[in-house]
């Protein structure tokens, strides 16, 4: 028996009320049903015509029927903006990981008071509102020819580089130097060292800085807005805000909103289902540090 | 060695250090200039942003506009509010999923979920919940709770409507945290409480709260930022109706609601708004920090 | 391997990553001295059109044009509330366009940024001949001196009424009479019919009532149609718009005889709306004490403001299935209406809104109460303006399309056929298949309307229309059950006021 399933026993018989066992487990199941209601809410209701929606928002529908669903995806032209929401995830995160780890490490590595002020710098970004910065960001990037996706992607680089900085750098820290001298004298270049030995070092944190940028970047709704506006190609939240906007400026057509928000959340909850590991990991090592 | 970083420091910082400055240090630093101007968004009044100087005209009128005023007391009021309640509901899920001990992951599943969930899409779900669901639920043929229906059509009401909205999103994400923290206290600390005789209140109040406020300082961070900076959930429950406009709101309606649009205005409350961040964001940092070390 | 060549090795490499770095820093600095007027490279000029009502017609058109005249015209339109935002943006890229739409309210931004062509100054002599035949009342300006714009078309609004309800409800032969009666008639006797109507609706009988001095009974049977009945109203109770907008711009139309007039208005102006406002409240109590609800009338209190049950969309439906005798909207309801019961189209007419106004309320000159309560608000929604920071070729180009749009046989056939437009210049010649569009010709040709003093209200009508008015209305008395009195007009009117001023400087 291990040391932690001994303690662990040991923990088990020192709480051997039953009731009380029950009791939390009872409250545990409520709340998750509390929490998935919402979700059950709108599946339900997204097999309805508007009439049924508002009359008997409580009932199941009459018939399962995918009308609604598939004339929802229709009008937030589902595949393209997925593929284009996942694209922009994609490609922000890889820029942030690259940038944040590249910059993260050469901080730690040149320990100094001016380096100090820069992580100082970073952190204190996360403070930063959007609104403060966002009208001379979307006129900077105006200017310089880049209110696109390359310059939303960039954009995205750019804010969420606090975060990950501040992450990075508390891991790099507990990486020992002499690992690093150790392939230095193999002769690896600089680029060498970094991805082949730092790099695959910090793992564990590269995945936490993936999953929280992602989560955020997936579901952002004002800079693809201020950005993209009502452009060609837009971003999954940007579809379903502009469908709303389109189908009803001046009404709720819930027989359109509550399917399209449901397919625009099949996706990162598929992911979440099969990767759930990785993103519980996440969390907990981005809070840990 | 450490002239060999030194010499690779700027090639492999400037990426990041030219995207920082580009997307967050310059606009920031444009900004608190054109808090300073009668900025148009387009133009600056008078033709250049030297002639456009007002000095600190645009600061004196922030706290003219009752509207801002408003905005900003109901921002502290339903970050005071949600901060507590995502906090507590947190610790308690966290505390029950440590109690009931193994096959708990399909709750954990279940918590997280709403935290992958935008703002905005929810919070189309949540208004016709809050206006039909609830209306009809709690209503007078219902369970006849007055103060849970028709949340969305007034101002106090719609502050707590916001709070389980925040609640549901944010409160399986901090439970996450807590978990974390309360797998790192160490179970020979309750064995010996246990020794000692300290019942279940004790053993919380002496050995848990103490070792779990790294964590805390974590969750207070997170839920704090958030709260102060929420958007998506305000625009779609109320739009600001029923004054309820946060500040996040109520520096985009500055610029709806003037004619020609005063942006110059509007980044001043952004600049006073991110000072506010900042200084509660730091002083809690501070504070709870001081806790972990005196624990 | 000695130390040296492993330095070199390492120099060499270094240099590949600055030369990298600076790549993509000169790409994030490339395009920054594009923001002088450059000749644009692929179109010859772009139109950005705010409008959502004539999107595809616009594009159907210019492509008509590009036909005749060989030229590569860029469209794009969006008529969210967004529009300005984006259209901001344009202004701000170097893709600017040569023609973009913006109206009374909006027109000081560009004035003061000189992004707008006065088309006094127009270099094409056709355009400029044509801007100085826009009636003076039309025109777009910000004092009244300059003319900033070529008007799209023309908008308005009124008591949108189903004749033939009015016929199964006094009978066939009264029909047309009781139309002309009622345009004549005055807020009390516009008060008693509403009643008249309320109480047959509910209990299937009524006095007659008495319009313009004249008796009109009620039928002694309800018909199929008028069974349908549930209010005299549909109302939309959700936005705030077709109240603190729109009927706020009726209290309005008392005191400023123009938008510019009403911009430029002093504290003491502004003073002058409290009786119009609360009489306006007073009307507001009339319309929603009888409102059409779907299985009956539908009552204050907060499912009346509530924005799935009491939404635009559904008061139209109410309209459109016959449980409402009225609703206030303008002609842009007409494909709504369109979509939702083909039968009652050809039937649709506009009566006149009635205030309870006094003549001595009213302060616009030559203004009686019998011609305001007679008349319908018409007004151009939105302006043509001539960019005056593009290229001077695409200045041009721009002014000769208006030019060819405004005053070509195929232009005007495009406003009044593809965009479904009634002309600024309307004559008795155009006549739409579309009802309400022929009945607001007829107002404009016997020169019974109103104007929109609205869109000099603050915000160029961004703000106090609905923040303010619309505000006051839903969230303190459309939500909550029971009578108003004459305090609360007066509390009302007194708010919206004040309202008003705070934003004054």
């Amino acid at each position: 028996m291990t040391r932690a399933a001994a303690t662990n026993a040991a923990r088990q018989s020192s709480f051997k009320l039953r009731p009380g066992k029950i009791a939390v487990f009872v409250i545990l199941v409520l709340s998750a049903l509390a929490t998935l209601f919402p979700l059950l809410f709108l599946f339900v209701n997204s097999f309805k015509d508007q009439g049924t929606i508002v009359a008997e928002p409580m009932a199941l529908p009459r018939s399962w029927s995918a009308a609604y669903v598939s004339d929802a995806m229709r009008q937030i032209h589902f595949g393209q903006a997925v593929f284009i929401t996942a694209g922009i995830t994609v490609l922000s995160v890889a820029l942030i990981v690259f940038c944040a780890s590249m910059l993260s490490w050469m901080l730690v590595r040149n320990d100094s008071p001016a380096s100090r002020i820069v992580l100082l710098g970073l952190t204190a970004a996360m403070l930063v509102p959007f609104q403060s910065v966002m009208y001379p960001l979307i006129h900077e990037f105006e200017t310089l020819g880049l209110k696109n996706l390359p310059g939303l992607i960039l954009m995205y680089g750019g804010f969420g580089l606090g975060m990950s900085v501040f992450l990075y750098h508390g891991f790099f820290r507990g990486v020992p130097l002499a690992l690093e001298e150790a392939a230095l004298i193999d002769g690896s270049g600089i680029l060498g060292l970094f991805f082949k030995v730092v790099f695959p070092l910090v793992k564990p944190i590269t995945v936490t800085v993936i999953i929280l940028n992602s989560l955020w970047i997936w579901n952002d709704y004002l800079l693809p807005f201020l950005v993209l506006g009502n452009a060609e190609y837009k971003t999954l939240t940007l579809e379903l805000y502009y469908a709303k906007m389109l189908s009803g400026q001046f009404s709720n057509p819930w027989e359109l909103i509550f399917p399209a928000v449901l397919v625009s959340i099949i996706p990162i909850v598929v992911l979440y289902l099969f990767l759930q590991k990785y993103f519980i990991k996440g969390v907990t090592e981005g809070a840990v540090k | 060695m450490r002239g060999y970083y030194k010499k690779w420091f700027w090639p492999l910082a400037l990426p990041g250090l030219i995207l920082f400055a580009a997307v967050v240090l310059v606009p920031f630093l444009i900004g608190l200039l054109y808090s300073f101007t009668a900025w148009r968004g387009t133009y600056f009044v008078g033709g250049s942003v030297w002639t456009s100087f007002v000095g600190l005209d645009n600061y004196a009128r922030i706290f003219q506009s009752w509207q801002f005023v408003h905005a900003l007391v109901y921002t502290l009021k339903f970050t005071a509010i949600a901060v507590v309640v995502v906090s507590v509901s947190a610790l308690l899920l966290a505390l029950m999923l440590d109690f009931a001990g193994k096959r708990v992951g399909a709750f954990r599943t279940v918590f997280f979920l709403p935290n992958l969930l935008g703002g905005l899409a929810l919070g189309f779900v949540w208004q016709f919940i809050f206006q039909n669901v609830f209306t009809l639920l709690f209503g007078e043929n219902g369970l006849n709770l007055p103060f849970l229906t028709n949340m969305t059509q007034d101002t106090t009401k719609n502050l707590f409507a916001l709070v389980i909205m925040v609640t549901w999103q944010m409160a399986g994400y901090m439970m996450i945290i807590f978990v974390a923290g309360l797998n790192n206290i160490p179970r020979d600390l309750y064995e010996a409480g246990a020794l000692d005789g300290a019942g279940g209140w004790k053993r919380f109040r002496y050995i848990t709260l103490p070792m779990l406020m790294p964590s805390v300082t974590i969750v207070l961070f997170l839920t704090l930022a958030g709260c102060l900076k929420l958007l998506d959930q305000n625009v779609a429950l109320t739009n600001g109706s029923f004054n309820t406009s946060m500040l996040s709101l109520q520096i985009l309606r500055t610029v709806r609601y003037t004619q020609p649009p005063d942006y110059g205005q509007a980044q001043a409350q952004a600049v006073v708004f991110f000072v506010l961040v900042a200084i509660i964001g730091l002083a809690q940092v501070y504070i709870t920090k001081k806790k972990e070390v005196d624990a | 391997m000695n130390v040296n060549s492993r330095n070199r090795h390492y120099a060499r490499k270094k240099w590949t990553v600055v030369a990298a770095v600076l790549t993509l820093g000169a790409s994030l600095l490339s395009g920054c001295g594009s923001r002088e007027a450059k000749a644009p490279t692929d179109y010859d000029f772009y139109i950005f059109n705010g409008k959502t009502e004539n999107a595809e017609a616009l594009d159907k058109v210019v492509d008509r044009y590009e036909q005749e005249t060989g030229l590569t015209v860029k469209v794009f339109s969006l008529g969210t509330t967004d529009s300005a935002e984006t259209l901001r943006a344009e202004m701000n890229s170097s893709g600017k366009p040569a023609i973009f739409s913006t109206n009374i309210g909006g027109v000081t931004e560009w004035a003061e940024s000189g992004a707008i062509l006065d088309l006094n100054d127009a270099s094409d002599p056709e355009l400029k001949a044509l801007a100085e035949d826009v009636p003076e009342a039309l025109r777009l300006s910000v004092d009244g001196t300059q003319n900033y714009g070529i008007p799209y078309n023309i908008e308005g609004y009124g008591l949108i009424v189903d004749t033939r309800m009015v016929r199964d409800l006094f009978g066939d032969d009264q029909t047309q009479p009781f139309l002309d009666d009622f345009q004549a008639a005055t807020y009390d006797e516009f008060e008693t019919l509403v009643n008249a109507v309320g109480d047959y609706i509910a209990a299937g009988t009524a006095p007659s009532v008495k319009l313009n001095g004249r008796s009109y009974a009620f039928a002694s049977r309800k018909t199929e149609l008028t069974s349908r009945l549930t209010g005299v109203f549909a109302e939309a109770g959700a936005e705030k718009w077709t109240y603190g907008d729109h009927m706020g711009n009726m209290a309005l139309n008392a005191v400023f005889g123009s938008a510019v007039v009403a911009r430029t208005a002093t504290e003491e102006q502004v003073d002058e709306l409290q009786a119009p406002l609360a009489k306006l409240a007073r009307t507001l109590d009339l319309y929603s004490t009888h409102a059409a609800g779907p299985d009956g009338p539908m009552e204050r209190g907060p499912s009346y403001i509530n924005s799935t049950t009491a939404s635009y969309d559904v008061s139209v439906q109410l309209f459109s299935s016959g449980k409402a005798l009225f609703i206030k909207q303008g002609n842009w309801v007409y494909p709504n209406i369109a979509k939702l019961n083909t039968d009652i189209l050809p039937t649709l007419t506009f009566l006149p809104i009635k205030l309870p106004l006094e003549q001595s309320d009213i302060q616009v000159d030559g203004l009686t109460v019998e011609k305001f309560n007679r008349s319908v608000p018409e007004f151009v929604p939105s302006y043509y303006a001539i960019n005056a920071k593009v290229t001077p070729r695409e200045q041009e180009l721009a002014q000769q399309f208006l030019v060819w749009l405004n005053t070509s046989e195929k232009g005007r056939q495009a406003i009044v056929e593809d965009f479904q437009f009634i002309p600024y210049n309307v004559d008795d010649t155009v006549k739409f298949d579309n009802a309400l569009n022929n009945s607001l010709i007829q107002y404009k040709l016997d020169g019974d309307t109103l104007s929109n003093p609205f869109n000099g209200s603050p915000a160029g009508g961004g703000y106090w229309g609905q923040e303010v008015l619309g505000s006051i209305l839903q969230e303190r008395y459309y939500n909550r059950a029971g009578a108003w009195t004459a305090d609360d007009y007066e509390t009302i009117a007194r708010e919206a006021v004040q309202g008003w001023k705070d934003v004054m400087y």
